[in-house]
């Protein structure tokens, strides 16, 4: 018998756009809501272009990755930007995509996944979410 | 079981324990519940007699003292709190005319656009899916910034929305693209 106890969960609903939780997403003193896909396929926390940019970020100024997807590949650059999932905070570099027609808001591994003990319940559109070392 | 595990579900107040069952003993870890738990001791049910005497029979059905929804109630009777108001914070209140002539501070939630909690974000935040879902047909291709469930700017471009946003007095507004492909399922990347 395992047992994992969590701090917090989200119903993220009957939807189509899946498991999804609402985020915050910070840089210096500017803050965006929106609603973040949960990967756990993906390496690194990709967010749209533009939510860069209206957050005041010089995306290409940031560190340059080329990602690849099932059938292709995109550059996207790194900033160090804040988050904030179900109230728990996180510090992390994150991915915009130089194209601004790619439009996935994704948590993935490093800066997130890794921080994080999550849980899912799929069949009761349920998110378990704890600091990893809370 | 044989390899397979079995998933259930054990609540707690402030703490969601999900609880594995398996045949790999060796591997057991040590219990990690250690999150947080909070002690809630509920009210009687049952009215003391004190508050009896205290409100009168015609107060009863007041709604002064006896509030739905979202407001709290002080007055010189007491604090009136609804239970599901409980532990909630960002409370403001207003002052107004009460029962029988006094004025009464009744406390609220703050607006979406006035709050810093996380809370009524995250609350709003299902309201804005709701339009999302709803009014996405009328802005294919276009971001749009939202409160709650009140459109505060939309067009082509993200900053300039965001900004106009802002400008409306909202510290931190819902943005979102509409997409013309979300209707079409996900197969990831």
């Amino acid at each position: 018998m395992h047992s994992i106890g969590f701090q917090a969960h989200h119903n993220y609903g009957n939807e189509p756009l899946g498991i999804t939780v609402p985020i915050e997403l910070g840089y210096g003193r500017s803050i965006v809501r929106l609603t973040a896909k949960v990967d756990t396929g993906a390496e690194f926390c990709l967010f749209e272009r533009g939510l860069g940019e209206a957050l005041g970020i010089d995306v290409e100024s940031g560190e340059r990755k080329e990602l690849r997807t099932a059938n292709s590949s995109f550059v996207a650059f790194g900033h160090e930007v804040s988050l904030r999932v179900l109230g728990f905070d996180f510090s992390l570099v994150a991915y915009f995509p130089l194209d601004s027609g790619i439009h996935r808001n994704l948590l993935g591994r490093q800066g997130w996944l890794l921080q994080v003990r999550l849980g899912l319940v799929d069949y009761e559109q349920l998110i378990y979410l704890s600091k990893y070392d809370a | 079981m044989n390899g397979r595990s079995a998933l259930s579900n054990s609540l707690t107040p402030g703490c969601q324990a999900l609880v594995f069952a398996g045949t790999h003993t060796s591997m057991d870890l040590p219990l990690q519940t250690q999150g947080l738990r909070i002690s809630q001791e509920l009210p009687p049910k049952r009215i003391s007699p004190l508050f009896q005497s205290t409100i009168p029979q015609e107060q009863r059905w007041d709604p002064a003292y006896f509030p739905k929804g979202d407001h709290v109630v002080v007055s010189r009777d007491g604090v009136f709190v609804p239970r599901a108001m409980f532990g909630q914070p960002d409370l403001h209140f207003v002052t107004q005319a009460g029962p029988l002539g006094r004025e009464a501070a009744t406390f609220s939630r703050p607006s979406a656009s006035q709050a810093g909690g996380v809370f009524t974000r995250e609350a709003s935040q299902q309201t804005e899916q709701y339009w999302l879902l709803a009014n996405r047909l009328m802005y294919i291709g276009k971001w749009v910034a939202l409160s709650g469930d009140s459109l505060l700017a939309a067009g082509p471009n993200a900053p300039e929305v965001y900004s106009k946003a802002r400008a409306l007095g909202v510290a931190v507004p819902f943005l979102a693209y509409i997409d013309p492909d979300d209707h079409l399922p996900f197969a990831g990347w």
